[in-house]
């Protein structure tokens, strides 16, 4: 094989780059579509109030380079690589969103470009994590790329991986309405049933998987050590995501603390799920 | 610094595909883009409640009566959800005749379409329409 001077020019890189971009985009899809066909999500892209809206974004871009690093559709190794991946990713979330939105025939006339641009944000966010899981999820081929450093995480990129799980679940329910209404009709003792069923299902998911990232070493796992490890701090992920989630889109204005304690328990139920099953998701 | 030697001695392999930098500098544009659309409002947006006025477009002979094609305008600075549109017909010598509408959402700066249902046909006499109330979002 000729030595490239670079692979700037080079067509098979640039083709597997393509691959790469159209894999990412199914991935997009397939995560964002059940939150691009929720009215709720039409809305939030204008009703958000702006400044949230603007934190929220800003907190997806460290996640998008934690993810890409992490499970990027390419496996990279340095930051530049991990920026591009980010951007790229972001990039497909739009375009994918934008897309499917125009199909939906969610945009349309009389709405202001500060409102299309608001949509397209809103729902280009979990997208672009659909997009970077992508590479993961669709068999990506990093011999010695992605797959055989996820091993060698420390904990904090397993407890990031959980956060990102947390985030890919809830993310999906977050925005409706219904999310509000199980935690009016719910009473306290629901609630903590609720928790109660959360963390045993968290707890039972992480000891029979392993946690997030973990190599397959069943000796040292023992049940107080995944409790303490990997339950209880993925229940507290779980729960931070929810209350974050719900301040971003504006449900914790004006509600009683023990009601928004309820939502948070609610959305918490699959945001641990996900926290719990990262493993398998990412 | 766990790459192996080779990787040095040929950089080409694992170097930058000129598509990685174009998708990369889309995203980076869209990023831009969304944040300055987004930042522009937050600092300079109006903030101002919600003001919903209702035009009549076209009146339509249907089935069963008459069909005044409208528009709810929210010409304030706040989106309005449930809106609730109400329309009064008066005809010389007559009772008058309400029909009313409810526009899920009106997003601020924007319009949204609607209609409202009346017996008698409106082009014969005084039509009033106004929003009656809204919830925020």
């Amino acid at each position: 094989m000729a030595k490239p001077a670079s692979a700037l020019m080079s067509a098979p890189a640039n083709l597997d780059y393509l691959t790469s971009l159209a894999r990412a985009a199914g991935g997009a899809l397939l995560f964002a579509f059940p939150l691009l066909m929720t009215m709720e999500m039409w809305q939030l892209g204008h009703s958000m109030d702006r400044w949230r809206l603007l934190v929220f974004i800003g907190s997806a871009a460290p996640m998008l380079l934690g993810l890409s690093y992490y499970a990027g559709f390419e496996p990279t190794f340095r930051l530049l690589d991990e920026v591009l991946d980010a951007l790229a990713a972001f990039a497909v979330g739009m375009v994918v969103s934008l897309v499917a939105l125009l199909l939906l025939g969610q945009i349309g006339g009389g709405m202001t470009f500060g409102e299309v641009i608001g949509k397209l944000a809103v729902c280009a966010i979990p997208a672009s994590i659909g997009a970077l899981v992508a590479g993961k999820q669709f068999g990506g081929k990093g011999e010695d790329g992605g797959v055989r450093r996820k091993e060698h995480i420390g904990y904090l990129g397993r407890l990031f991986l959980m956060l990102v799980g947390a985030i890919f679940l809830a993310f999906s329910v977050a925005p409706t309405e219904e999310m509000i209404l199980i935690a009016y009709m719910m009473s306290p003792w629901h609630a903590l049933l609720l928790a109660a069923a959360t963390l045993l299902l968290l707890q039972g998911f992480v000891f029979g998987l392993g946690f997030p990232g973990q190599s397959e070493r069943r000796g040292d796992r023992s049940l107080l050590r995944t409790v303490l490890v990997s339950t209880l701090p993925g229940y507290g992920i779980a729960l931070l995501i929810s209350l974050y989630c719900l301040w971003a889109f504006g449900r914790l204005q004006g509600t009683n603390p023990h009601e928004i304690a309820q939502m948070t328990v609610v959305l918490a139920f699959p945001a641990g799920l996900g926290a719990a099953t990262a493993r398998l998701v990412i | 610094m766990a790459r192996k030697p080779t990787a040095k001695a040929n950089p080409g392999a694992h170097g930058t595909p000129l598509l990685e930098w174009i998708a990369g500098a889309v995203g980076l544009v869209l990023v831009l883009m969304t944040l300055a659309v987004i930042g522009h409002e937050a600092v300079f947006g109006d903030t101002s409640p919600p003001a919903v006025t209702v035009e009549t477009r076209e009146i339509h002979a249907v089935k069963g009566g008459w069909l005044v094609e409208i528009e709810a305008i929210n010409s304030g600075g706040s989106p309005a959800a449930q809106v609730a549109v109400e329309g009064e017909l008066t005809l010389p010598g007559q009772p008058p005749e309400t029909a009313e509408a409810s526009f899920d959402y009106v997003p601020d700066q924007s319009r949204r379409r609607g209609g409202l249902f009346f017996t008698a046909d409106p082009r014969g006499g005084r039509l009033s329409l106004r929003a009656r109330g809204y919830t925020e979002p």
